[in-house]
């Protein structure tokens, strides 16, 4: 768990720098978790800020690390690329999770209590995990941290429109693709948390199915996906 | 230094490598070169002659034509130093040795035992608990030879290692990697000091646009020049004698050769040669500035070898 001990060691290291990555979503989120706005309203903003930050904080970081030469560094000592990336993917997970927290406890609050908290946590933790890996995914296959961002802003937004934080999904095929969309729970659950909405089970079944089948794909495909991270650097 | 490691085996082989960068351009072009266990091995070239690249791929995923020995070939066994170590500059530089000493295969305790025990030898120990974003480039350079010598892997690949380290850096670089084949290791290293590979390398490869020009223990391949000492007296400007007009040259002198202002000579032996020469020189009338003896170098010898420059791109 080197990787993970690493990560966490640096973001502690740069307290200021944690510390605004918890200030930041709070000052954000705060207004709109106290607004009269409607709950699908507060559920979309909220989405769209945890899967960003999860996306974003995994994919620039990525290309940085590729064209500083760190990850040539930290796998040329041979290090396994799947744990590589999923250490990193978990320790990416935990700590967006802690930043957000205040923010999504807010919004918990403002809705008058914390009964559907376990289940929003549980949802916030999964779609990190999802959009962490979706960041390093997308790293591997830019050139420059702004093709990263727009890349990730891309995706996710067009993730988050299937997931049906937009609109909610119509019979048919739109709302197939909901069903397996890895951040339906998500939705499921803030509305749950905003609204005081009891969460219904079945939506994390085939989200997590995805979830899983896309972490297994990543860890198979890890090697290659670094090296292509690596280049040009090396040869 | 070991002096001859002709009969060792080889850890690595690099049969007529070819390589090219993803953009098309070529980096290797042929290039073969046997690695034996226990030597110490300097590739010397210009830049962009791609010593680098061979260095990256010996420490990497390899190529077609290289054969790595299958101890080796696991990367657990190897380590390469590039010329441009990345480092988390908010760590310390004792953290940044010893993450990169546990990715290796190390246990925390061990990784930090080592990291504590190589930036001490690099000079480094006082300087351990600082940021590494702080060190300058010389210490930087420390840091990843410390981190390096402290993986104790069995094949060490150096790129550039001796690029900005003082003579202190260069001392300890020369005892530890002396100490390194001392334990049986093997180094390769690549740099563009001809006086650091001749004192402390076995063999030299002299690398030339992508190929291996030539590999031979420093001694031979000056014996295969048959370079001499050199004498180089310096005139104020324009008024160097051309040893023609000087008549008949001493015994000693085997050429000469003339600039407005140098007279160089090749001789036999310069102590014994350096009166009867400068007496035969000043004939010429002219007050002399500075008298110089070389001995030769690998440079002389990369430059009869291979017809260019070790330095820039000179034919």
């Amino acid at each position: 768990m080197t990787i993970w001990r690493l990560a966490w060691r640096s973001a502690l290291r740069r307290s200021r720098l944690f510390l605004w990555n918890v200030a930041v979503p709070l000052l954000l989120l705060t207004p709109v978790a106290l607004s009269a706005a409607a709950a699908p309203h507060r559920v979309a903003v909220f989405g769209v800020f945890i899967v960003f930050f999860g996306a974003f904080g995994s994919a620039i970081p990525a290309v940085r690390d590729a064209r500083d030469g760190w990850l040539d560094e930290i796998l040329r000592t041979g290090y396994p690329a799947p744990r590589w990336l999923l250490e990193r993917t978990l320790a990416g997970t935990t700590i967006d999770t802690l930043q957000l927290a205040p923010a999504v406890l807010v919004l918990l609050w403002s809705a008058g209590g914390f009964g559907a908290g376990p289940v929003v946590l549980v949802s916030v933790l999964a779609t990190l995990w999802f959009a962490n890996l979706l960041g390093a995914l997308v790293a591997a296959g830019v050139r420059s941290l702004a093709e990263a961002a727009l890349a990730s802003a891309a995706l996710s937004l067009l993730l988050l429109h299937f997931a049906g934080f937009f609109r909610t999904p119509a019979p048919g095929w739109t709302s197939f693709v909901a069903e397996w969309n890895p951040y339906t729970p998500l939705r499921a659950a803030l509305t749950a948390g905003a609204g005081g909405m009891p969460v219904d089970a079945s939506v994390w079944l085939r989200s997590l199915v995805v979830a899983a089948g896309v972490t297994f794909g990543a860890a198979v495909f890890a090697s290659d996906w670094s090296r292509r991270l690596r280049w040009p650097r090396t040869p | 230094m070991n002096p001859d490691t002709a009969g060792k085996l080889p850890l690595v082989t690099a049969e007529a490598v070819d390589y090219r960068y993803p953009d098309g351009s070529s980096a290797l072009r042929d290039l073969s070169l046997e690695i034996r266990e226990g030597e110490s091995l300097a590739l010397l070239g210009p830049n962009g002659s791609g010593k680098s690249t061979f260095l990256r791929l010996l420490g990497g995923d390899g190529a077609p034509g290289i054969r790595r020995d299958p101890d080796v070939d696991d990367a657990g066994r190897r380590w390469l130093a590039t010329d441009q170590p990345a480092l988390r500059t908010w760590l310390s530089g004792r953290e940044n040795a010893a993450i990169l000493l546990e990715l290796h295969g190390a246990g925390p305790g061990e990784a930090r035992a080592a990291a504590d025990a190589w930036l001490a030898r690099f000079g480094l120990a006082p300087d351990a608990d600082r940021p590494a974003g702080a060190y300058s480039s010389g210490m930087r350079r420390r840091l990843a030879l410390a981190t390096a010598f402290g993986a104790a892997a069995r094949l060490l690949l150096l790129d550039e290692p001796l690029a900005g380290l003082d003579p202190g850096g260069r001392t300890a670089f020369a005892d530890a990697l002396a100490d390194h084949r001392a334990a049986g290791g093997t180094a390769v290293l690549s740099a563009h000091d001809p006086a650091f590979a001749q004192a402390h390398c076995d063999r030299v490869a002299f690398i030339v646009d992508g190929r291996c020009a030539v590999a031979d223990t420093p001694a031979r391949l000056l014996e295969r020049v048959g370079a001499r000492p050199r004498v180089e007296i310096r005139f104020a400007a324009g008024q160097s004698p051309d040893p023609d007009t000087l008549g008949p040259a001493p015994e000693d002198v085997r050429t000469s050769a003339r600039d407005e202002s140098t007279v160089t000579l090749e001789v036999e032996d310069p102590r014994r040669a350096l009166p009867e020469t400068l007496a035969w020189v000043l004939r010429g009338g002219t007050s002399v500035v500075s008298v110089d003896v070389r001995e030769p170098d690998l440079a002389d010898a990369f430059a009869a070898l291979t017809g260019r420059l070790l330095e820039g791109d000179g034919e």
